[in-house]
């Protein structure tokens, strides 16, 4: 268990059966996700059984799932930064969790004061969501006064907001604070419309009210699911599409795709165009697809795998050029900060076998790639996820995508 | 095991109307009558959980049944605990009838005393309590009843299922920071009553479900009231501030 405070860091945590002989409520989650509670798992001090912060759900998939409630917050206006685009999200302290190899990593909030500060960057002209890996800084001041020391965000992802980076900043009292955020040079390769570009880092100041009214439309904001939901396969839809009608399920990969790209303040507050990182729809990439024997598209610690063979020649390659794009169920969210291996095999002979590259496209957003030299039908492809996505999550993402089977396609007629 | 007058029989628009009455009489006696001149600020994913236990019970006509309101929190991040707390519980059957509301050991207790303040409203079917502990010290945490709810059954009440929910809660922690709640309701069975499995497709607006999960109408019995729960929760958010600002 981390918590940001070490002081706070002298409970002992042990896991707690809770009450949850709710008539039906058992039969309907139990077979989705195993036992579902308003939980406890701290231990105090004296030995006697707490119970936990926030509800959650004990106990769930190894899965995507949805969370027990729907958080609210405060959208600023999007501010430039270099070449960054930067739109900034204050909600209420709440845990996440960080992720260290194939483990989950709790982190709790020091206190009930502060903020969960989000930020989502984007290219203004492309409207690409940019996965910052790391390498961003926020300072905070008052009245002119540092406020704590410099934070270094974590990269995130969450069903409602997609990717974005973020951390808890305790507050001591209300009052209106100054920010600053620098962001580093971006590091991944970059193709097509975003090749050569954010080589340099950028920087951005803004103020925010901390007060009553703010606690009030954040802590207000939240929105409970009904019990019988939570624990289930599934997911919020991104923000903005909540309440709007439009969901539906994509058919071969479960993802959304109703176009939209955006979300919403749900604190009330009208606010400027903030882009959802929802990357395309699998039927949306050129190419060869590679399948499953029943046709659909592979599956790996529940996340789904749109993987293409491009032709040669092609703005990636000049040989043909193998794309993959890990993506969440559901909404589409890249899975960022992954090592991928491929192997290619004929004959039970290996003829090739390497890394993917982590890329970040204007049209096909975050994926991983590699030039195949030597590649035909009926190869046997295999990819490894040898590292799955570092990057931290929030609830309903924490036990999904850390234990993921390799991929084993047969490559089909090549276009 | 004692019986009470079963309360005035009212049309259906009538006894709604009532009740909604009732329900926001109850949230400002909670809030105004019962805050204890505290101005919280609310915490967010720090919530405390209540729920009324047994969640089932049987009775029979002319039966009182008794229900304890358990509390469980965990207090604030900062590991302080609750200060005070109230709650308001109503039933949506006049075949119950509340006759008292008594505190339970929730925030007795390590040296403090209990201010407690109760009101039993049996035309409503409701009633409601609000405790203090004095001194305050580090609060209580834990799972605990905090309330023990005493209903008749109306001697000549219907076979029925009826609800009893929890229809308003407030929990403040020792430092003033106020805690989000949640609550669970309890059904009584009134003469073999079975509860209406009609409702609910367990698929709120904006969640996507995974398309091979049980079919929804399996979860025809999901815990009703939630949602009226928190609308009440946002309703004592918003009295709040402006009582705080009037202040």
């Amino acid at each position: 268990m981390t918590r940001n405070d070490d002081s706070n860091a002298t409970r002992e945590r042990k896991p707690r059966q809770y009450r949850t002989n709710r008539r039906g409520f058992l039969s309907r989650a139990g077979a989705a996700a195993g036992l579902v509670a308003v939980t406890g798992c701290l231990a105090e001090d004296d030995g006697t059984d707490a119970v936990p912060a926030f509800p959650r759900v004990e106990d769930p998939p190894e899965a995507v799932y949805v969370p027990t409630h729907r958080e609210a917050m405060r959208v600023l206006e999007p501010l430039e930064a270099g070449e960054y685009t930067l739109a900034s999200m204050l909600s209420y302290p709440h845990p996440f969790w960080l992720v260290d190899g194939t483990e989950t990593v709790p982190v709790e909030p020091d206190s009930d004061l502060g903020v969960h500060m989000m930020f989502t960057v984007w290219d203004e002209a492309t409207g690409t969501v940019i996965p910052l890996d790391s390498g961003a800084e926020i300072r905070l001041e008052r009245d002119g006064e540092p406020v704590g020391t410099p934070r270094l965000p974590w990269t995130m992802i969450s069903q409602e907001m997609g990717v974005h980076f973020g951390d808890n900043v305790p507050l001591e009292s209300f009052g209106t604070y100054t920010v600053e955020v620098s962001l580093p040079p971006l590091g991944v390769e970059r193709t097509g419309a975003l090749a050569g570009r954010f080589t340099d880092g950028g920087r951005a100041t803004f103020e925010f009210d901390y007060d009553e009214a703010f606690v009030e439309e954040v802590v207000g904001g939240v929105e409970y699911l009904d019990e019988a939901v939570w624990g289930r396969s599934g997911a919020l839809e991104p923000m903005d599409h909540a309440g709007h009608g439009d969901s539906q399920h994509h058919g071969d990969d479960h993802h959304h795709d109703d176009g939209h790209n955006h979300h919403g303040d749900t604190g009330g507050h009208a606010h400027a165009h903030v882009p959802f990182s929802a990357l395309p729809a699998s039927g949306d990439y050129p190419g060869t697809h590679l399948l499953t024997a029943d046709g659909a598209y592979p599956q790996s610690g529940d996340a789904t795998f749109v993987l293409t063979v491009l032709e040669a020649g092609s703005r990636f390659a000049d040989e043909r050029y193998l794309l993959v794009s890990p993506r969440t169920p559901y909404n589409r969210v890249p899975l960022a900060d992954m090592a991928l291996d491929v192997r290619l095999e004929r004959d039970g002979t290996t003829v090739q076998r390497g890394p993917l590259e982590q890329t970040l496209d204007d049209e096909f957003g975050l994926h991983y790639g590699r030039a195949l030299e030597d590649v035909e039908p009926g190869d046997e492809l295999t990819l490894t996820v040898e590292t799955p996505p570092q990057v931290a999550r929030h609830q309903g993402y924490e036990t999904a995508f850390l234990r993921m089977e390799p991929i084993e396609l047969r490559v089909p007629e090549l276009g | 095991m004692g019986t009470s007058p079963r309360a005035e029989t009212q049309r259906p628009a009538e006894h709604s109307r009532a009740r909604t009455a009732a329900r926001l009489c109850l949230v400002v006696l909670l809030l105004f009558g019962t805050a204890f001149a505290s101005v919280p600020v609310t915490a967010g994913d720090n919530v405390a959980l209540f729920y009324v236990e047994p969640d089932e019970v049987d009775a029979d006509p002319g039966e009182t049944v008794t229900l304890e309101v358990v509390m469980s929190t965990h207090g604030g991040w900062s590991g302080e605990g609750v200060g005070d707390a109230a709650l308001a519980v109503e039933t949506d059957s006049d075949a119950l009838i509340p006759v008292a509301i008594d505190p339970g050991p929730f925030l007795a207790g390590d040296g403090s005393d209990l201010e407690v303040r109760t009101n039993v409203d049996e035309e409503n079917a409701s009633a409601w309590i609000s405790q203090k502990r004095v001194p305050a010290g580090d609060g209580a945490t834990g799972t605990e009843p905090v309330a023990t709810v005493t209903l008749a059954v109306a001697a000549d009440a219907e076979p029925t299922s009826a609800t009893v929910s929890i229809v308003g809660s407030q929990a403040t922690l020792v430092s003033e920071i106020r805690q989000a709640t949640m609550t669970r309701e309890a059904t009584v069975h009134v003469d073999g009553g079975e509860p209406d499995d009609a409702s609910d497709d367990g698929s709120p607006e904006g969640v996507t479900l995974a398309e091979d999960e049980p079919p929804t109408g399996d979860d025809a019995d999901a815990i009703p009231g939630f949602g009226h729960a928190l609308a009440v929760g946002v309703l004592a958010l918003v009295l709040t501030a402006r009582y705080a600002r009037t202040r």
